[in-house]
């Protein structure tokens, strides 16, 4: 009863809203990426915080991963590079294994900081061509805290929140402006800047079936990074002596824009241990990609001159253009196998396959989100040292992947022949790798 | 203590997360365009060579009417008509090559092709040179300003030296040719004295042409605002297949409004019959005055250079603008 209670506490504490992040489209850690990110069911690192926070109740010790990840994407338009940025970053993790009253509990906690962006937003006009899987999404940091539970010996619970900011803030300007003269203005600037904190939750079942098979179901909650600009300015308009030609003029400019999209995500796992030395583990994640939004950003234009009004005609800002993604569903598939096994090491190989339909749509009007479907393969193995130091009793694992993502061609035709960009050809691939170590307490 | 190494240089790969790099944010290099504008000029930068947006000029007469194509190894090559300084019935076709738009021409504007039939009467303008397999074609205009006519010629070195064809004037009565050559038909837009609008003129062997007797571009009085309600001329089209494998259509021209005022639109097409403005009501340049005359386009998958004449220093002066 104790343990039903805390899990529907648990999972209570997850209904907060939610970036797609780098880790979304390359995996954290090196052991998931070389099983194809099948880690729902199959995850045995730190990276269960991202793939399944129910599987960090597993572990039987404390355990902190320290590794690195490096994903380039190369896309091409009319078989001309646009230059896309690197994603690279130190990924650590934390699992801290415990008991609250009878009940066994696991804390853990996932870092992914990027060497350069620790999150990007740019806000591009819905016109402007760009991949938009691998614009802004690979650039942001990932923090994620979670909270697992052992429901019964055969069901796990768990979940938490991952953290990123969003931006208000505003320039203000109060006092005279000069006119005729411009440079004779006497203006007081205030600016004003609040990064505010956005949650956004996660969480996961873990169901051990029999022996040999184990059931994961994880759920990621949508999110989006919001920037609101504002640009202000307030006073009069005249010469420094003498009467004002517009008393109390104002004008101001606001700037919205949501980026760094998530979809919510729903994702069903299995990992079956085929034989002693090969498992196998499938996953199929339903992204609702539909909910995505214009990432453009909305401006208005507010002027207030007096007399003057009637001499200006601000239109109102026309409505962005609905993107119309559609949602998906993704497999993925990895294996893997123990290929040696002695008393002070193992040696594993792995595997993975993951297909990703784009939900990008005919981009025949104005805009030019690039997309499309996505194949990916990836390579890996690990080593488990046991017993090679006096200090580190526990095995030490380390591991290592190399993932390579081709992206189908895909040819965009305009309807109009007036179109600013015309017809294109876009493609692509991306080359991902990483390594990481285990760390056993 | 081999695995101890081992381990040390994993962790050290670990951390190297942490050297911190600044370099700008990619993704936004070679974006396609499909080369309708806006145009801007370049700013007059005093550490270049050139005297922007000006990059071909002649000390002693009028340039006009250019013609532009890609140069092998970077550059451009112009063909344009000359007119000696205050004489304005007689005319040559000249040509020129400049190594970048900030560089000085690195083959200054000398003649190309004389006025040396009798239908040409002295004046020969308005060249149009396409890249036809191994050799330029070249339609231009000949005759008296208010009588022209349309020849051709053909080089087979470049540009330098030009071979009428025999059978010149090819189409009567018309001006101003721009020509494209695709899925073998061969395509005049000209303008016609006396008439308004532009004119299509087709032909299967570039020799022998039928002119519509309908322009496919017509001034638009019903829209005021717009820069053409009076007159348009100057065309200069391009057309190719494109990624998708459409056919597209493009033309640059000039516009004139109730005030007599010229700017350079463009218009799309995917049949070079129906044509669709860009940018609405707006040209794709407008700098005011002098006005700019004579467009004609090189077209990059990222850029485009516009070219066009202006006069600056007295004179009419080839100039460029950029987009984007």
């Amino acid at each position: 009863m104790r343990a039903a209670t805390l899990a529907t506490a648990l999972l209570l504490a997850l209904s907060a809203p939610a970036a797609a992040n780098p880790v979304d489209l390359f995996g954290f850690g090196a052991r998931g990426p070389a099983m194809g990110t099948a880690q729902t069911a199959a995850a045995q690192d730190g990276g269960a915080n991202y793939y399944n926070p129910a599987i960090l109740a597993t572990f039987p010790d404390i355990r902190i991963d320290v590794g690195y990840q490096y994903a380039q994407p190369t896309m091409q338009i009319d078989g001309q590079s646009v230059g896309d940025d690197a994603s690279r970053g130190m990924a650590v993790s934390l699992n801290v294994p415990g008991r609250l009253g009878s009940v066994r509990v696991a804390f853990g906690g996932a870092l992914l900081i990027p060497d350069e962006h620790i999150s990007r937003v740019r806000t591009l006009n819905s016109q402007q061509p760009r991949f938009q899987m691998y614009d802004n999404r690979p650039q942001r940091l990932f923090l994620a805290a979670n909270l697992a539970a052992e429901i019964t010996d055969r069901l796990f619970v768990g979940g938490g929140i991952a953290y990123m900011s969003s931006t208000n803030g505003g320039v203000y300007l109060v006092g005279r402006i000069g006119f005729p003269d411009a440079e004779d203005s006497n203006l007081d600037v205030a600016m004003d800047v609040d990064l505010k904190t956005v949650r956004y939750g996660q969480a996961g079942l873990l169901f051990r079936l029999n022996d040999w098979i184990d059931l994961g179901l994880s759920y990621r909650s949508q999110f989006k990074v919001t920037l609101s600009q504002d640009f202000i300015v307030n006073g009069n308009v005249g010469p420094a002596n003498g009467m004002p030609v517009v008393e109390n003029g104002y004008l101001g400019l606001s700037s919205k824009a949501e980026d760094l999209f998530q979809p919510m995500q729903v994702t069903f796992g299995a990992d079956a241990q085929l034989t002693p030395r090969l498992s196998m583990a499938f996953d199929a994640t339903f992204l609702r990609w539909s909910k995505f939004t214009n990432p453009a950003a909305h401006i208005n234009l507010d002027l207030d001159i007096g007399d003057f009004n009637a001499l200006v005609d601000i239109p109102p800002a026309p409505p962005l253009p609905d993107p119309h993604f559609s949602d998906t569903l993704s497999p993925r598939i990895g294996f893997e196998y123990l290929a040696y096994t002695s008393k002070k090491r193992d040696v594993t190989a792995r595997a993975g396959y993951i297909y990703e339909p784009t939900p990008v749509p005919e981009q025949f009007g104005e805009t030019n989100f690039i997309d499309s479907d996505k194949h990916t393969l990836s390579l890996g193995g690990g080593v488990t040292l046991r017993g090679f130091s006096a200090v580190f009793r526990k095995p030490l694992d380390i591991d290592a992947y190399v993932a390579y993502t081709m992206l189908e061609a895909r040819t965009t035709e305009k309807l109009s022949p007036v179109d600013p960009v015309g017809d294109y050809r876009a493609t692509g691939h991306v080359l991902a790798a990483g390594v990481q170590t285990r760390w056993r307490f | 203590m081999r695995e101890a190494r081992w381990i040390a240089l994993v962790l050290v790969m670990s951390g190297c997360g942490l050297g911190i790099t600044d370099s700008p944010s990619g993704g936004a290099d070679n974006l396609p365009t499909s080369g309708a504008g806006p145009y801007g000029k370049p700013e007059l930068d005093f550490d270049t060579p050139a005297d922007e947006p000006f990059v071909v000029e002649d000390a002693g007469g009028n340039l006009y009417d250019p013609a532009v194509l890609h140069r092998d190894g970077g550059g451009f090559r112009f063909w344009m008509g000359r007119q000696p300084d205050n004489v304005f019935d007689q005319s040559e076709i000249w040509r020129a090559e400049i190594p970048a738009v900030t560089e000085l021409p690195d083959v200054p504007p000398t003649p190309a092709m004389l006025p040396d039939q009798s239908w040409e009467v002295g004046r020969v303008a308005a060249p149009a040179v396409i890249e036809d397999g191994g050799r330029l074609v070249m339609y231009y205009e000949g005759g008296a300003p208010d009588a022209p006519s349309i020849g051709r010629a053909e080089s087979s070195d470049g540009g330098v030296t030009w071979q009428k064809e025999a059978g010149n004037p090819l189409l009567a009565d018309a001006a101003e040719p721009t020509a494209v050559h695709i899925d073998g038909q061969w395509y005049l837009y000209v303008t016609r004295p006396g008439q308004v609008g532009i004119f299509r003129a087709t032909s299967a062997d570039g020799l022998s042409f039928d002119l519509d007797p309908t322009p496919v571009i017509a001034p638009r009085p019903d829209l005021p605002e717009a820069f053409d309600p009076v007159a348009v001329s100057d065309p200069f089209v391009i057309a190719g297949r494109t990624e998708a494998g459409q056919l597209h259509w493009g033309i640059f021209f000039n516009g004139i409004d109730a005030s007599g005022d010229a700017a350079i639109g463009y218009a799309g097409s995917f049949d070079g019959v129906a044509w669709e403005r860009f940018g609405g009501a707006d040209p794709v340049l407008t700098d005011g005055s002098p006005a700019e005359y004579g467009p004609t386009a090189v077209l990059e998958p990222s850029r485009g250079f516009l070219f066009y004449q202006q006069i600056g220093q007295q004179r009419q002066r080839i100039g460029v603008a950029l987009h984007p």
